[in-house]
């Protein structure tokens, strides 16, 4: 389904491989609700931090977080998450022994 | 707040630990003076294992308290409780499978495992692993696992196992040695020598706490019996005291071997 | 040809470096460390930024070294609440987070083109002395980590962190603290891939960000999976096998007949083979760690 959107090309898996990584651990292994869920805020951030105006903060018209800082947002909010919940977000994977 | 004025060397005192609304331990108290065996029995399910780890430290404690010679001991981390003088064996050894027997027993010893002292292999490193490894060589003698000691410790029996694990507890040495099960599954033979070693050290002064199922073992060995049932302490008695009250004691113990009612309806 | 066998050499020293840093991370203590080329990072750029501020090579690594340290710490304070394979996922995600930061932080790091014209060290030899001077000091470095490793693994820190990673209950019961063990490890291992890193950049006169590239990782951690995970030997043969691939596969190129524009997946394919050939027939290394034998 994303080809159609972007196009087939090589790297297509590569680079979304680890946001994609992020996405299921996000959701917590072995929940798969979760996946969707974590995948969901991953994108959700990914486009909030990029386009949010951030220059009330620093007091000029306009400063926006640089693109290319796109995926370690994404990666960030994973930490943040692990930190706080360490079995994934919704707690609720499968247990291993 | 003023220590208890007891002898005890382990002092419960109302602890109380629930996992998720289930209430396994609730208003336990007890205490082990020095030098005594007691005992701890219970049918599955009433918290033993539960209360064992929070003496351990792999649990925390909801209410209550736990003392080792006066010091709280609850809330620690399990290394700080280990350190404090607490030894503990496992119903089931899980014994790692790259270390000999004798590697594991060495590794139980407690002098300073730092980085530096490893690297320089200073003098006083090299004399404490000295030490460490006669001592591990003595108990292992002791426990009957010479023959197997540079056998991958994985290896080993499932007796065999428990008493490695019988002598990693000792090598601290710990001031209390709890056990779990320590003859559960034994060939009958290497039960009499787990018996055997273990009123040897009593003798030296061991002070014990002692899970078990086997009620000969119990009178055999124990000075003093502790009964739990669904978190609660129903007896604490002599186990001459206990047999007298076996009708008490069966009920308890033979409920566990009657299924659960929800499981028969379950069973088509 | 000759020019060729040095540098390949050198090469595979440096990353001999980091893939025994990482070996005391994930094959004596077990830890899952996907972000492992973090270390290395922060190694080379501390190089870069000190001889972009004029300071002595000695005091880069120095940096390099103290920085992954801290690194290290860190990543071992969030590892405490988390199960293996979400902290490997959270070490790649810190890696990856340096590696953008990197990428755009322009005033600290050079952006995407990095930092250029590190001096080489031995420059004022001339060839082919330069070269060999830089391979000997490389191999020292690597003789000495490699014997102290090997200590360390043999010694009383090393069988703690073996009961750590296989029976860690067993090890909180005989009073060891596992979370002062994990960090140490981490601490340890960092400081020894940071050199590593620095010596990198010395020798390419060179940093990008392109260095801390999660592929990376993933080569030391085939060339520890190769060679056999826990075993300071291991390690070697391991390092110099999947080098060997690599200088081989030109070769190998011009025999089989494929294009140039294939040179890189014939690589690539290689040391695929041989991991895929290591993991189904040597699932533990070609030089697998053994139990010790105490005195």
């Amino acid at each position: 389904m994303l080809s159609l959107s972007t196009g087939a090309h090589i790297n297509l898996g590569n680079d979304l491989l680890l946001p994609v990584f992020a996405a299921a651990i996000l959701g917590g292994l072995g929940n798969p609700m979760g996946a969707i869920a974590g995948a969901l805020l991953i994108a959700v951030t990914e486009t909030a931090v990029t386009n949010l105006n951030f220059g009330f903060l620093f007091g000029v018209d306009m400063k926006f977080l640089p693109v290319t800082y796109i995926n370690a947002a994404s990666f960030l909010i994973l930490l943040l998450a692990l930190l706080f919940r360490p079995y994934g977000l919704f707690d609720r994977e499968v247990r291993r022994v | 707040m003023s220590a208890a004025p007891t002898s005890a060397l382990l002092d419960v005192k109302a602890v109380a630990k629930a996992f998720s609304g289930n209430h396994v331990l609730q208003d336990v108290s007890f205490d082990v003076a020095a030098g005594e065996i007691v005992g701890l029995l219970g049918p599955n399910g009433s918290g033993k294992s539960t209360l064992l780890n929070t003496i351990n430290g792999f649990e925390t404690v909801d209410r209550g308290a736990i003392r080792l010679a006066g010091d709280r001991i609850d809330g620690l981390p399990v290394h700080r409780v280990v350190a404090a003088g607490i030894g503990r064996t496992f119903q089931l050894p899980s014994m790692p499978r790259k270390m000999s027997v004798l590697e594991v027993a060495v590794s139980a010893a407690t002098a300073h495992h730092g980085i530096w002292a490893t690297l320089l292999r200073s003098a006083a490193a090299r004399r404490t692993e000295r030490a460490a490894l006669k001592k591990a060589g003595q108990l292992l003698d002791q426990l009957l696992l010479a023959p197997v000691r540079d056998l991958p410790a994985a290896a080993l029996s499932g007796g065999q196992k428990k008493l490695l694990g019988i002598v990693c507890a000792l090598m601290a040495p710990p001031r209390l040695l709890i056990l779990d099960e320590p003859t559960a599954g034994v060939h009958p033979n290497l039960r009499r020598d787990i018996v055997a070693a273990l009123r040897d050290l009593n003798a030296q002064g061991m002070t014990m706490l002692i899970v078990e199922h086997d009620m000969q073992f119990i009178r055999e060995v124990c000075t003093r019996c502790i009964v739990l049932d669904r978190g609660r302490i129903v007896a604490d008695c002599r186990p001459e005291e206990l047999v007298r009250n076996e009708e008490v004691v069966r009920a308890y113990l033979g409920r566990a071997e009657e299924p659960e009612p929800e499981l028969e309806e379950a069973i088509p | 040809m000759f020019d060729f066998l040095v540098f390949s050499l050198t090469i595979a020293g440096i990353y001999a470096l980091m893939a025994l840093g990482l070996n005391l991370q994930a094959g004596y203590a077990g830890l899952m460390n996907f972000g492992h080329i973090a270390f290395a990072g922060l190694g080379a750029y501390a190089t870069g930024i000190a001889f972009a501020l004029g300071w002595p090579p000695l005091a880069g690594a120095a940096l390099g070294v103290l920085a992954a340290m801290a690194l290290g710490w860190c990543i071992a304070r969030i590892g405490n609440k988390l199960a293996s394979d979400y902290w490997g996922i959270a070490t790649l995600a810190i890696a990856e987070i340096l590696r953008t930061a990197a990428t755009n932080e322009d005033w600290l790091t050079g952006g995407a083109n990095g930092i250029s014209a590190i001096p080489s060290l031995f420059d004022g030899l001339g060839r082919p002395w330069n070269g060999l001077a830089f391979l000997a000091l490389v191999a020292a470095v690597v003789a000495a980590c490699a014997l102290l490793c090997r200590r360390l693994g043999n010694g009383r820190f090393g069988r703690a962190l073996r009961l750590m990673r296989e029976e860690p209950q067993l090890a909180a019961c005989m009073g060891y603290d596992l979370r002062s063990l994990k960090s140490r490890t981490l601490m340890a291992g960092a400081a020894i891939t940071a050199l590593g890193g620095s010596l990198y950049a010395h020798y390419m006169s060179f940093v990008s960000p392109d260095y801390m590239l999660p592929a990376e990782t993933f080569l030391l951690w085939t060339m520890l999976m190769i060679g056999g995970i826990g075993s300071t030997a291991g390690v070697l043969v391991g390092v110099l096998l999947v080098q060997a691939a690599n200088v081989l596969a030109p070769f190998a190129r011009q025999v089989l007949g494929f294009g140039s524009d294939q040179a890189g997946a014939l690589r690539l394919g290689l040391i695929g083979l041989i991991l895929l050939a290591c993991l189904l027939w040597r699932s533990e290394g070609l030089v697998p760690e053994k139990i010790r034998k105490m005195p």
